[in-house]
């Protein structure tokens, strides 16, 4: 428990092809968590535990969360 | 899980710009129809037509060739998908084999056109002297028109989405190319042209990318190297950047340019004249491709396909 009493969530993220595992703060939604990767929203999708979903969607312990590019260049 | 709002099935989208959540099902018949509201109201095709695609094997190009292959047998249409090979190493293997892929899953005859064989040289090749991008669009539309004549089509499709058109009208604004603005998606069709349409010009680029993944229709994601740092680029996270705090921007842009278009084209009223060496159309004596081409030193009248 950290100093604030919040409780992290820990959240698996996948992104072209990396994986890495976040601490985020209980209540956080993807769009909160684009937001700390410095990702706009308008330019990804997102897979939350294999299945297309909005990024209002609040994550849980142990989400998987894959980032894909919506946009292309070329 | 979010709802969708018309049904109760969970949603895959928030359209932001109308605040409406769908569900997949819901997605892809807002999709299509939209798309189809925007070929009838822009008259994009006619019973009958022989339409050709430009296929990238990227999710813009294929998912025009899914719609227009769906509405082939309600119109009548011939549908043949053209791929031009610029020749860009670890970029264009990859989505040509997305492409030919596609095509033979749908049995859709592909035209290969490359520019190897078409104009002598390689993008790769070729780049040294100005930067990729300066050849690339003007020569691949070249072997696209040109190809498209000698199938006879009627129509030329491409995949440019919402996003593509407001880049593109943003950098017309930026560079000041008024005749550009003026006349840019006009949809030109005479002499030497073929009639070009873009099925996907209101769809903003992320819906494009979901209705491609959702429907599985296997396009790559590989991105050019050598599209990184351009101006293009620039513009482009800008106008992202506004959309996500400005939802329906891009559409605003769109609507503002065509408000402004029959305005300019007054003011710019150049007519086209036909280049003197390859009988394109173009706005000077000789065409952008041929000065190109001159400048590379090559024959520019002979084209392979
Ligand atoms: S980014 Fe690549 S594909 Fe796009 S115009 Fe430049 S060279 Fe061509
Ligand atoms: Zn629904
Ligand atoms: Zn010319």
């Amino acid at each position: 428990m950290s100093v604030f009493g919040l409780v992290p969530v820990r959240v698996e993220v996948v992104q072209e092809g990396s994986r890495k595992s976040l601490r985020l703060r209980k209540g956080d939604r993807i769009d909160d968590l684009l937001e700390k990767l410095g990702i706009n929203r308008e330019t990804v999708l997102v897979r939350l535990n294999n299945k297309v979903c909005v990024e209002e969607e609040i994550l849980r312990e142990g989400d998987k969360v894959e980032i894909i590019k919506a946009i292309s260049g070329g | 899980m979010q709802r969708c709002d018309r049904c109760s099935e969970d949603a895959v989208y928030l359209r932001r710009y109308s605040g409406q959540r769908m569900c997949s099902e819901h997605f892809l018949n807002y999709f299509e129809e939209k798309v189809v509201k925007t070929i009838k109201k822009e008259k994009m095709l006619q019973r009958g037509d022989k339409v050709g695609v430009g296929v990238s094997g990227g999710k813009d190009s294929l998912t025009t060739l899914h719609m227009l292959k769906n509405l082939q047998e309600d119109l009548d249409l011939e549908v043949h998908a053209i791929a031009v090979d610029e020749g860009v190493k670890g970029y264009r293997a990859d989505t040509l084999g997305a492409a030919k892929n596609f095509c033979s899953r749908e049995k859709i005859p592909l035209h290969v056109v490359s520019f190897k064989a078409g104009l002598g040289f390689t993008l790769d090749e070729v780049h040294k002297k100005r930067s990729p991008c300066a050849y690339c669009g003007v020569f691949r539309r070249k072997l696209l028109n040109e190809t498209g004549i000698k199938l006879g089509l009627d129509k030329l499709a491409t995949g440019h989405n919402l996003d593509d058109e407001v880049q593109a009208i943003m950098m017309n604004y930026i560079s000041g190319d008024v005749e550009r603005i003026a006349r840019y998606g006009s949809g030109d069709g005479k002499g030497g042209f073929v009639k070009r349409i873009k099925p996907l010009a209101e769809m903003p680029e992320k819906e494009v990318a979901l209705y491609a993944l959702l429907w599985d229709l296997g396009a790559s994601f590989a991105e050019c190297p050598y599209a990184g740092g351009t101006l293009r680029s620039k513009v482009r996270d800008w106008i992202n950047a506004l959309e996500k705090d400005h939802p329906g921007i891009k559409f605003s842009i769109l609507a503002g340019s065509r408000k402004m278009q029959p305005l300019l084209r007054n003011a710019a009223s150049k007519e086209l004249k036909k280049c003197e060496k390859c009988g394109a159309p173009s706005s000077g004596s000789v065409c952008k491709a041929c000065l190109l081409l001159e400048e590379i030193n090559l024959k520019g009248n002979e084209t392979l396909i």
